[in-house]
């Protein structure tokens, strides 16, 4: 179980980054977190992290306060970024079994790793290729086979579809839809909105810090989802 | 708590839903080993590079080169003093005591045989003190090598060198995107949501880079020992061997300092190259400022006089000999005549020329004092850079440097007293001498056993008292060290990994 209760972080230069956020994603559930640059969407990511504390609320991770225990916390969670850039002059393999040796796959790794790059499509000829040569998409599902190998029960996932090939998104959705299915909680955050409608068991929309919006996957599929998001990122309605 | 990981399960064998639940979090794996983890990681992608390699060899290089100048100018200078001794044998074979009284005795500083570890000056400083016996002669204080003053030579390239130059520079190529470089490629972000104590991550890539150095630093050390003792032409004895793996010691603490330094900033600053920026300005102050300022700074602190000042005191030295003895010197007569009256003017004449020598001599002591108390006056205040530091850690505690040259020159004046004294007592054995010490004319004609005479074999210092002198400089790196390695540990602990 992923769980916000009344989540709150201002900034020391007095910013609200986030204004009283709750959410509970279910395990088996996929959430997406809506909302444009600045909305918040990072911070609520970097909140679950226990990379900053909040100001107010809880972060709950599998009933575990993120703050009062961080590094539990994080044993419940594997994390992916669309920012995040593995290491140019080691392999695909190179690079997935330090990540998962270090999330604590010491032993399982050898055996695991062909089989989780092969789950998240990467050919096996990019196994033993350096990553200078490899597009954006494959990086990206090379992030999703070390959150992966956490083997966690909640997964974080910071804007993964950004910058992907349309294909390579498709490809990427279609894991995480199988990732739900094996009873993950995933909290996504997203501004491919094209992808929303598929993904999203539940959608929250932010704006400024606070949570405007909120659907289940059945109110998406009745709404336009891009009129909704153009609507609240221009400011020009309230929470309904 | 089992730290034990779960098996990883294919997506394509999903659980049936009555399954799917929230996993205990003992099914997770903790992370064991992640200092080997990262600290394999990182020499792995340092091997990759040539930030490693491009230190590496120019170390081992620089280190084999230090140990070929080396061994060249100690053999250069073995065999000038070689030369020297020699020389000076001649010349006292079939000497009488009276024509030693003007024959220049040399004391001999040997040429330093661990100046590849750590040269401190020797290959510059003044190695043969002849000291003269008769008051009417001057000591003089030079190399044995009579070399071309305009030709200084190459400057001082030993391991001090290399540590100072190229093994910082080496860790901070290494070092510097440690953690900023990490941060923006956003990799810092991914290993912080980990369940690992941050301390593990520092301390594997701390002991990764501080390894990628120690490696070709040691292979440098045992080449250019090598290299030293077999182009000298001497064997290293144990102590020497000793003595050199202090500086092994000390250089691959300076390694760890380097290390931790570039780890410092790099958890202090966002991008890597803002990191090497700052290293870069530190090196700058570290490695050449500071030493520069410092030496200005111990003229103006601890000056000696100029030659005219010298010379004055030299002049006023005379005028003062001259009163005591009421203006009555320079008289010498030829020994058969003054013998009449007993040698009445010429002893008179003696004592006021001992009393001028005496006095003058102890100016040249002061001055020569003087210079050596400016020269660790710049050394302690250039002290306040590490690079400078270890440098005079591994002079005071091999035996080099300044403390070197003042044992020399004490022990040179001890074989001064030593030779005054025997020569005294051998002049006193012979009744026809006219007993008046210590001038040519006027002393035994009896020849001398050049056995008879004490000779000078320099002893360098204890690597006990070495190490006893070195104890404070030692405390003052450690607590260095250590307040890096905390201020390190305390950064990267609050490190925003974006």
């Amino acid at each position: 179980m992923i769980e916000a209760v009344d989540l709150s972080k201002r900034y020391p230069n007095g910013q609200l980054a986030l204004d009283a956020l709750n959410l509970r994603i279910a395990p088996g559930e996929i959430y997406c977190l809506l909302g444009p640059k600045g909305a918040g969407k990072t911070t609520v990511i970097n909140l679950f992290l226990g990379l900053t504390m909040p100001t107010a609320g809880r972060a709950l991770l599998g009933g575990c306060d993120v703050a009062q225990d961080p590094q539990e916390a994080r044993r419940r969670v594997a994390f992916l970024s669309d920012g995040m850039t593995f290491y140019e002059r080691l392999t695909v393999r190179q690079n997935l079994e330090f990540f998962a040796r270090l999330a604590g796959r010491s032993r399982a790794v050898s055996g695991d790793c062909e089989m989780l790059l092969r789950e998240v499509g990467l050919p096996e000829a990019s196994f033993d290729q350096k990553l200078a040569g490899i597009g954006t998409g494959a990086l990206r599902k090379l992030g999703l086979a070390v959150a992966m190998a956490r083997n966690a029960p909640a997964i974080l996932l910071d804007e993964p579809l950004s910058g992907v090939d349309p294909k390579a998104a498709a490809e990427l959705v279609e894991i995480l839809e199988r990732l739900r299915d094996q009873g993950k909680a995933l909290l996504i955050t997203l501004q491919e909105l094209v992808w929303v409608r598929q993904l999203a068991d539940r959608a929250g929309f932010l704006q400024e810090g606070r949570q405007v919006l909120a659907r289940t996957r059945e109110e998406l599929r009745y709404e336009d989802v891009e009129r909704l998001y153009l609507d609240y990122t221009r400011g020009g309605l309230m929470a309904r | 708590m089992s730290g034990s990981p779960a098996p990883l399960v294919s997506l394509r064998e999903t659980p049936a839903a009555a399954d799917r639940g929230f996993p205990a979090p003992a099914a997770v794996g903790r992370p064991r080993r992640v200092v080997a983890t990262v600290f394999w990681n990182e020499v792995r992608l340092a091997a990759d590079s040539i930030r490693l390699w491009a230190p590496a060899v120019l170390l081992v290089a620089l280190m084999v080169l230090a140990a070929v100048i080396s061994s060249a100018r100690f053999r250069r200078d073995a065999a000038d003093q070689a030369g020297s001794a020699k020389d000076y044998a001649r010349r006292l074979e079939g000497a009488s005591l009276d024509e030693l009284s003007v024959l220049r005795y040399p004391a001999l500083k040997p040429p330093w045989r661990l100046a590849v570890v750590v040269e401190g000056g020797q290959t510059a400083t003044p190695d043969t003190y002849d000291q003269v016996l008769s008051a009417l002669e001057e000591p003089e204080l030079r190399r044995a090598a009579g070399e071309d003053p305009r030709l200084s030579g190459a400057p001082a390239v030993d391991w001090m060198l290399a540590i100072r130059v190229v093994l910082s520079i080496g860790a901070f190529l290494l070092c510097h995107g440690a953690m900023s470089g990490e941060r923006r490629s956003g990799r810092l972000k991914l290993v912080f949501s980990l369940p690992i104590p941050r301390w593990k991550i520092l301390a594997g890539k701390f002991l990764a880079a501080w390894s990628c150095l120690a490696v070709p630093f040691l292979a440098g050390a045992v080449a250019s020992l090598l290299v030293a003792s077999g182009l000298g032409g001497f064997r290293l004895a144990e102590e020497d061997l000793a003595r050199a793996g202090l500086g092994v010691l000390l250089g691959l603490w300076a390694a760890a300092f380097f290390v931790l330094l570039a780890l410092l900033v790099s958890s202090l600053t966002r991008e890597p190259s803002t990191s090497l920026g700052v290293l870069a300005l530190l090196w700058v102050a570290a490695v050449i400022v500071v030493p520069a300022l410092s030496v200005l700074l111990a003229r103006r602190l601890q000056p000696f006089p100029t030659r005219a000042e010298v010379n004055q005191r030299m002049a006023e030295a005379r005028q003062e000999a001259r009163r005591e003895i009421a203006g009555q010197d320079g008289r010498w007569r030829p020994s058969s005549w003054a013998a009449a009256d007993g040698y009445a003017w010429e002893k008179i004449s003696a004592r006021g020329e001992n009393r001028r020598s005496f006095l003058q001599e102890e100016i040249r002591r002061q001055v020569l004092q003087q210079k050596l108390r400016q020269a660790e006056l710049a050394r302690t205040l250039a002290s306040v850079s590490p690079p400078s530091l270890v440098q005079t850690i591994a002079e005071r505690l091999l035996g080099s440097g300044v403390e070197r040259d003042r044992a020399f020159l004490t022990q040179a004046w001890v074989l001064r007293a030593a030779m005054r004294e025997r020569v005294r007592q051998l002049d006193a054995a012979d009744p026809e001498s006219p007993h008046i010490l210590y001038f040519h004319g006027y002393m035994s004609q009896r020849p001398i056993a050049p056995g008879s005479l004490p000779g000078f074999a320099f002893r360098e210092r204890t690597l006990r008292k070495g190490l006893t002198s070195t104890r404070p400089a030692l405390l003052a790196f450690l607590l260095e060290t250590l307040l890096l390695a905390a201020a390190a540990l305390f950064a990267f602990s609050r490190y925003d990994a974006g």
